[in-house]
C-alpha cells in the first residue's frame, strides 16, 4: 500500500506572469469523496484495484489503498501485444455517482514499472469530471525493464480548473501612469542608441561634409 | 545599429497589418448576394408590379416582380425567434407587418418603405390565440385569453394612419376549449376544434352572434379519425379533409358555400389582387396538382365557373419542392382577355414568379439558411487533361517509338483544342484574365483561386456556385432526408485526374431512424454510381463520423468511418481496398463521441480491428457538466484544428535567440461548456483542452458572469475564444497559447500517451463590438501570418491580425527592444477596429451567421465565404500579396523602359565607337 498526496499546480505561464488564481480555497464547494477503481489489460473482465479516498476536495488531502501483488508477467505480455491497461474509477460526492474510464498503454506502464500517476479533474462548482491515468511522459515503450516488484506506486494528484483571464486595465492604466509622472519629472532614462537620439544633427553634418567633400576635389585641379 | 534595424523591422509588422483595398479593386475578386429568407407572405400590390413579402428570416421586403430585384428590405428586430405573423395591404397605399416575440405592429408606406408608425403590444401573458386582421380603416387584432368563468376575446384596433389604439371591453366565449383553431375574417372570427364536428362563427363586436354549424350541414361528411383543418384567405375560409376540398365566404348568416366542385387535389387557393376594382372579389384562384406538374385554375365566383381559356399548367423549376403559399395577380390584357400571374414559395424555400406560359424569375431562398459549405478544386482544363493523359503511367506502349508517337499523337490533340478555344472564342489573345467574367468555363486556373463551393442548406438543397462570379451552377434537392443534423464530407478532390471526384452528404432518413448517404460528382451534381440515384440507406444510425486519410489503394478516396449507435464502426465506401486501409491504421485510430446534453465524452480505439470484423473499445470517458439541480449546463461548442492545416515553425525564437517550442498536440481539442447557475441567474463559461486520444484533460480555465454568444477558434496552438461579460457589458476576448518550453520532447512523432504537459499563456482584450462569427484564415503551408475574421452584428467583418491577441503582449507603457527584436506589440487592453480591416468596406452583410476559409494554391491568398441573410465572397491576403504581383502593375511601362535602355545601348555604343574613331584621327 502507498500513500502519495499531491496537490498539482500547473506550470507557471512562461512569460514570468504570475498564473491567476490558482488556489484550491475558491472551489465553491467542498466535499469528500470516495473514489473507487477498478482496472483490466486489454480486453479481459474488470478487478477491483482498489479506492481513493478524498478528504476534502479543497484542501486536497487524499489518500490511497489498493492490493498489491500482480504478476508482472501479465503486463510484459500485454505490453508486447501492445494493449490497452484500462482504469475504470466510480465516484460518488455529494450524492452524485459518476464513472469514469481511462486508458494508457500497458508498455508504458510496464516499464514505468507500474509507477502511475491518478489525476482528478475538479471544476470551479466542485465537481469531479474526469479522473484520467498516465505514466511519467518520459517513456518510450522500448521493451526493455529488468523484473521488478509488481506494486503500483501512485501519485495521486488534484487538478483545480483556474479563473480565466481578464483585461487587465487597471495595471494598464497605472503603467500609463507611472510613465506620465516619470515624464514629467524628467526621470525616464533614455535608452536609445546614440544615433537614434541624435540623429537629426547628425545627418545634416554628414550632409555638410559629403556636399564640401565633393566640391573640394575641383579645386586643385583648376 | 541593431536597435535601429529591429525598429525597422517592427515598422514592417504594423504595415503588414495594415490591409485595406483600393477604391480600383472593389468588385474585382468580391461579390455579394442580397437575400430575404424563405417567404411566409407575399402579396401583389394594386398594379402588380410590386410583390410584398414577409419572411422566416424576419425581413419585409419589396420585390420588383418584372426582375425579382429586391426594391427595399428591412430586417425587423434580431431576436432569433421573431418573425413575421402576419402582413396586410392597407387601401392607402401602406403595409402592415406584425412580428411576434415581441409582437410589434409596423406600417410602411410601400413605395418607399419608409415606416409610419409602429407600436410594440406588451404581454404580460402569452394569449392562448392572437389573430391579425385589417378592416378598411384600422389593423385588428383579437386575443384570446383565459378568465375566471372560462375565456374571453379582447378586441383592440390600431388607425391604419396613425397608430391609435383603441381597446373594446373584453366578452366572453363560453364555447372556447384549448386547441381550437380560429381564423380571423373580419368581423367574424370562424374556429373549428380538431376533435368538434361543427364550426363556430361569431361576431368580434358582438359574441351574441355566435353561431354553431354542423359539418354536415356544410356538406362534409367526416370519417372516424379524420381531422378536418380550417384555412382562410382574405375573406374566404376552406375545410380540407382527406378526400375533400370546400371553400366558403363568411356572411353575417354564417357560411356560404362558394365553387361547387373543388378538385381534391386543390394544394392552395388564393384570392388574386385585380386591377380592376369593380371586379374584386369576382375571382378565385387554385393551384391544383396534378400527377406531376400543378395547374393554377381560374374560378369565376359570380357565375360558378372555370374559366378554361385562362387558366392553365404549370411547371416549376426541376429542383423546387412542394408549393406551400400562392399568391396570384389577375390583368386584363388591351385586348379583353384575363391573364394571371403567380408567385409561390416552395418548401425548398426557393421563391418563383411566372405566368401561363413559363416561370419568370426564382429566387433561392435557401441560401439564407446555409448548414455546411465546403470549396472544392474545379478539374483541370482539356488541355492539362491531354499532358495528364501523356504521362500517365497505365501506357500500353513503351519505348522510344512508343513515346514518341504519344507525345506526337497528345501534340495534335492540344493543338485541335486550342483550335477550338479560339473559334469558340474561349481564348481572348488581347486581355489578360478579367476575373468575374461570365462565361468562364468551370476549368482549374493556375493559382487555385477559381473553385466551386459546395452550399448544403436547411431544407436539404445543395448548391454549386462559381467563386469569380456567384453563379449557381447546379442545384439539387435532396429527397426523403432528415436535414436536421447533415454533413457534406469531400471524399476524393478533383486533383486526381482521372479518377472522377465524390462528396457524400451524410444525413437521417426522414421515414425511419437510420442514416442515409447522397453521393455525388461535386463538378457536375450528379448523383454516383452508388446505391439508388446515388442514395445508399444503412441500416444503422450513425452516431460519428471521420474522413480518413487517403492513399494510392484506396484510389486517393478519403475512406468515410462511420460510428453507429452500438459503437460499431463501419467504412464507405465499403471495398476492400478501403477496409484493409482502415485494419492497418487501426492502432493509431481513435474517435471520440460527445453528447452536449449530458456533457459524456467517450473515447474509442479501434486497435483490435480485423479486416473481417471492425470492431471498437472505449478507452475514456468524461463527464464535463454540474450535475447539482441548480444549475444548468451544456456543451455550447467543440471545436478541433483544420485537419489540413500546416504549421510552419516548431517553435517561436526569443530575443535572447533562444527558442520556445509550441505545443503542437495534434489530438486536442477545445471543448467549450456553458451553464447558469440559478440562484443568481449568472452565466458562466468553462473551456476544456482535451487529448481525445487518451482522454488526459490538458488544460481547463472558467469564466464567470459571461453570457452567449460565444465563439471559439482553434489553430496551431492557440486558442481564441469570445464571451459576452455580464458584468461589464462588454464583449471580451481571451487568448490562450500553449508552449512545450524551451526544450522540445518528442521532435519526430508526437504521441497522446507519453505527452509533455505544456505552458499556457493567456490574456485576455476588451472587443469593442459585438460578434456572431468568427473564424481564422489559412494558407496552404501555413507560412502566411494567421488573422481572425470577426462577423460584426453591424454587419462588418473585420480581419484582426492574430498578433494583436498574442498572449505574451507584456503590459509595459512602451516596447523595450526585446520585445521588438521578437515582433509583440505592448499590452493595449482594447482591441481597435480599423476602417480599413473591414474586408467588406460598404457591403453590409446582414445577419452574419458563419464564415468558411478555405486556401488557395497560392500560399498569400485564402478565399472567404460569408453567409448570413446575404452571401459574400472574397480574397483576403494576411501577409499582402507577396508571390504575385499588384493589379496595377505597369506591363507597358517596364517592357518599353527595356525597350528604350536596349535602343540607348546600342545607340551610345555606336556614338561612342564614332567618337574613339575621330579621337584616333586626330
Amino acid at each position: 500500500m502507498l500513500t502519495i498526496c499531491q496537490r498539482e499546480p500547473y506550470p507557471e505561464a512562461a512569460s514570468g506572469k504570475p498564473s491567476l488564481g490558482q488556489e484550491s480555497g475558491e472551489l465553491e464547494s467542498d466535499a469528500s469523496s470516495v473514489i473507487q477503481l477498478s482496472h483490466s489489460l486489454g480486453s479481459q473482465p474488470f478487478e477491483t484495484r482498489g479506492q481513493i479516498n478524498v478528504r476534502s476536495l479543497k484542501s486536497g488531502s487524499v489518500n490511497i489503498q489498493q492490493d498489491s501483488s500482480y504478476d508482472w508477467k501479465d503486463y510484459k505480455e500485454a505490453g508486447e501485444a501492445n494493449e490497452f491497461y484500462h482504469l475504470e474509477a466510480f465516484v460518488k460526492y455529494n450524492g452524485i455517482e459518476r464513472t469514469f474510464l481511462t486508458s494508457t498503454k500497458a508498455c508504458l506502464l510496464y516499464e514505468s514499472q507500474l509507477a502511475d500517476i491518478i489525476t482528478i479533474h475538479v471544476d470551479l462548482l466542485g465537481n469531479i469530471y474526469g479522473v484520467s491515468v498516465a505514466t511519467p511522459h518520459s517513456q518510450q515503450c522500448t521493451g526493455t525493464v529488468p523484473e521488478f516488484e509488481p506494486n503500483f506506486n501512485t501519485t495521486v494528484l488534484i487538478s483545480y480548473m483556474e479563473h480565466g483571464p481578464v483585461p487587465d486595465v487597471a495595471m494598464y492604466v497605472q503603467k500609463v501612469e507611472q510613465e506620465k509622472v516619470a515624464k514629467e519629472r524628467g526621470e525616464t532614462k533614455d535608452n536609445r542608441s546614440f544615433i537614434a537620439k541624435y540623429w537629426m544633427y547628425i545627418v545634416p553634418l554628414v550632409l555638410v561634409f559629403m556636399m564640401s567633400g565633393a566640391s573640394n576635389p575641383e579645386q586643385p585641379a583648376r | 545599429m541593431k536597435t535601429s534595424s529591429s525598429s525597422l523591422c517592427i515598422v514592417f509588422i504594423f504595415i503588414q497589418t495594415i490591409n485595406g483595398l483600393y477604391e480600383d479593386q472593389i468588385g474585382k475578386f468580391d461579390w455579394r448576394q442580397q437575400y430575404i429568407g424563405k417567404v411566409k407572405h407575399a402579396i401583389f400590390d394594386s398594379t402588380g408590379k410590386k410583390i410584398v413579402v414577409g419572411t422566416e428570416e424576419n425581413t419585409l421586403a419589396l420585390l420588383h416582380a418584372g426582375t425579382g430585384k429586391i426594391e427595399w428590405r428591412h430586417l425587423l428586430g434580431s431576436s432569433a425567434k421573431s418573425t413575421i405573423t402576419s402582413l396586410f395591404l392597407l387601401s392607402n397605399g401602406k403595409v402592415a407587418s406584425v412580428s411576434n416575440f415581441p409582437t410589434i405592429v409596423r406600417v410602411f408606406d410601400v413605395s418607399s418603405g419608409i415606416l409610419q408608425w409602429e407600436t410594440a403590444v406588451a404581454k404580460d401573458i402569452q394569449p392562448v390565440l392572437c389573430k391579425w386582421s385589417v378592416s378598411k380603416r384600422d389593423v385588428i387584432s383579437i386575443e384570446i385569453n383565459p378568465s375566471r368563468s372560462g375565456y374571453d376575446l379582447r378586441l383592440t384596433e390600431y388607425s391604419a394612419t396613425s397608430g391609435t389604439e383603441n381597446v373594446s371591453p373584453a366578452t366572453e366565449l363560453p364555447w372556447f376549449t384549448p386547441g381550437t383553431n380560429c381564423q380571423l375574417v373580419f368581423p367574424h372570427l370562424v374556429c373549428l376544434h380538431p376533435q368538434d364536428d361543427a364550426v363556430n362563427i361569431v361576431d368580434v363586436r358582438n359574441s351574441d352572434t355566435h353561431q354553431r354549424i354542423e359539418l354536415q350541414y356544410l356538406g362534409i361528411t367526416v370519417g372516424a379519425g379524420q381531422l378536418v383543418t380550417l384555412g382562410v384567405t382574405k375573406n374566404f375560409v376552406s375545410l380540407r379533409t382527406t378526400g375533400t376540398f370546400s371553400l366558403y365566404k363568411v356572411t353575417d348568416e354564417g357560411l356560404q358555400r362558394t365553387g361547387a366542385e373543388w378538385p381534391s387535389e386543390t394544394v392552395l387557393v388564393s384570392v388574386p389582387t385585380v386591377k380592376d376594382t369593380e371586379a374584386r372579389g369576382q375571382y378565385m384562384a387554385a393551384l391544383i396538382k396534378r400527377e406531376k406538374n400543378y395547374s393554377v385554375r381560374i374560378y369565376d365566383l359570380e357565375t360558378d365557373q372555370v374559366l378554361d381559356d385562362v387558366s392553365g399548367d404549370m411547371k416549376l423549376p426541376d429542383q423546387a419542392g412542394e408549393p406551400d403559399l400562392l399568391s396570384t395577380f389577375l390583368m386584363r390584357k388591351p385586348n379583353g382577355e384575363l391573364s394571371y400571374r403567380y408567385a409561390i414559395s416552395t418548401t425548398d424555400d426557393s421563391f418563383h414568379y411566372g405566368s401561363k406560359k413559363e416561370v419568370y424569375w426564382t429566387r433561392e431562398e435557401a441560401l439564407t439558411s446555409i448548414v455546411q459549405v465546403e470549396m472544392v478544386d474545379l478539374p483541370v482544363s482539356s488541355i492539362e487533361a491531354s499532358i495528364e493523359e501523356e504521362f500517365g503511367s497505365d501506357q500500353p506502349l513503351s519505348g522510344i517509338l512508343g513515346h514518341t508517337i504519344r507525345r506526337l499523337s497528345s501534340q495534335f490533340r492540344q493543338l485541335l483544342i486550342v483550335a477550338q478555344q479560339l473559334v469558340a472564342g474561349q481564348i481572348s489573345l488581347v486581355h489578360r484574365d478579367a476575373v468575374g467574367s461570365n462565361s468562364k468555363a468551370l476549368e482549374r486556373d493556375r493559382f487555385g483561386l477559381h473553385k466551386l463551393i459546395l452550399i448544403l442548406t436547411r431544407p436539404g438543397k445543395l448548391f454549386a456556385m462559381d467563386t469569380l462570379s456567384g453563379r449557381i451552377v447546379w442545384q439539387r434537392l435532396l429527397k426523403n432526408v432528415n436535414t436536421d443534423k447533415v454533413r457534406l464530407y469531400v471524399q476524393r478532390t478533383s486533383i486526381h485526374y482521372p479518377l472522377e471526384p465524390q462528396c457524400t452528404i451524410l444525413a437521417k432518413s426522414s421515414t425511419s431512424n437510420q442514416a442515409v448517404l447522397f453521393i455525388f460528382h461535386p463538378i457536375t451534381g450528379e448523383p454516383a454510381q452508388f446505391g439508388s440515384e446515388g442514395y445508399v440507406n444503412l441500416s444503422y444510425n450513425v452516431q460519428q463520423a471521420l474522413l480518413l486519410p487517403q492513399n494510392e489503394e484506396t484510389e486517393y478516396m478519403k475512406p468515410l468511418l462511420l460510428l453507429d449507435e452500438s459503437a460499431a464502426p463501419h467504412v464507405f465506401p465499403p471495398t476492400e481496398s478501403a477496409i484493409n486501409h482502415v485494419v492497418k491504421m487501426s492502432n493509431n485510430l481513435f474517435m471520440f463521441v460527445a453528447d452536449t446534453k449530458s456533457c459524456v465524452l467517450r473515447g474509442y480505439s479501434l486497435a483490435k480491428s480485423r479486416a473481417d470484423q471492425l470492431s471498437s473499445a472505449a478507452v475514456w470517458q468524461l463527464q464535463l457538466c454540474s450535475s447539482s439541480d441548480s444549475v444548468e449546463e451544456e456543451i455550447v461548442s467543440i471545436v478541433s484544428r483544420h485537419p489540413e492545416e500546416k504549421v510552419f515553425s516548431q517553435g517561436r525564437v526569443l530575443a535572447d535567440r533562444s527558442v520556445l517550442y509550441k505545443y503542437l498536440n495534434p489530438n486536442m481539442v477545445v471543448v467549450a461548456t456553458a451553464g447558469t447557475n440559478h440562484p443568481h441567474h449568472r452565466g458562466y463559461l468553462n473551456l476544456y483542452l482535451i487529448d481525445v486520444v487518451s482522454g488526459a484533460v490538458v488544460f481547463s480555465t472558467s469564466h464567470r458572469r459571461v453570457q452567449s454568444p460565444y465563439h471559439v477558434v482553434y489553430a496551431e496552438n492557440w486558442i481564441v475564444y469570445s464571451y459576452y461579460n455580464e458584468k461589464y457589458r462588454r464583449t471580451e476576448l481571451s487568448s490562450l497559447e500553449l508552449f512545450e518550453g524551451q526544450t522540445q520532447s518528442n521532435s519526430t512523432a508526437f504521441s497522446s500517451f507519453s505527452a509533455p504537459q505544456p505552458l499556457v499563456d493567456r490574456q485576455a482584450y476588451i472587443y469593442p463590438a459585438h460578434i456572431t462569427a468568427m473564424k481564422d484564415t489559412v494558407s496552404e503551408q501555413g507560412m502566411t501570418a494567421k488573422h481572425i475574421l470577426l462577423g460584426l452584428t453591424n454587419g462588418w467583418i473585420q480581419e484582426m491580425p492574430r498578433a494583436f491577441l498574442d498572449p505574451r503582449r507584456p503590459v509595459v507603457a512602451a516596447a523595450t527592444p526585446e520585445m521588438r527584436e521578437e515582433g509583440i506589440m505592448p499590452y493595449l487592453p482594447e482591441l481597435p477596429i480599423p476602417a480599413e480591416a473591414i474586408i467588406n468596406y460598404n457591403q453590409t452583410i446582414s445577419n452574419i451567421k458563419s464564415i468558411y476559409v478555405t486556401p488557395s494554391s497560392l500560399e498569400s491568398t485564402a478565399l472567404v465565404f460569408v453567409c448570413g441573410l446575404d452571401i459574400f465572397f472574397t480574397h483576403v491576403t494576411p501577409s499582402r500579396t507577396f508571390d504575385v504581383l499588384n493589379d496595377d502593375f505597369e506591363y507597358g511601362f517596364i517592357a518599353l523602359v527595356l525597350i528604350g535602355l536596349t535602343l540607348a545601348s546600342f545607340i551610345t555604343k555606336r556614338l561612342a565607337g564614332k567618337k574613339s574613331l575621330r579621337q584616333a584621327w586626330k
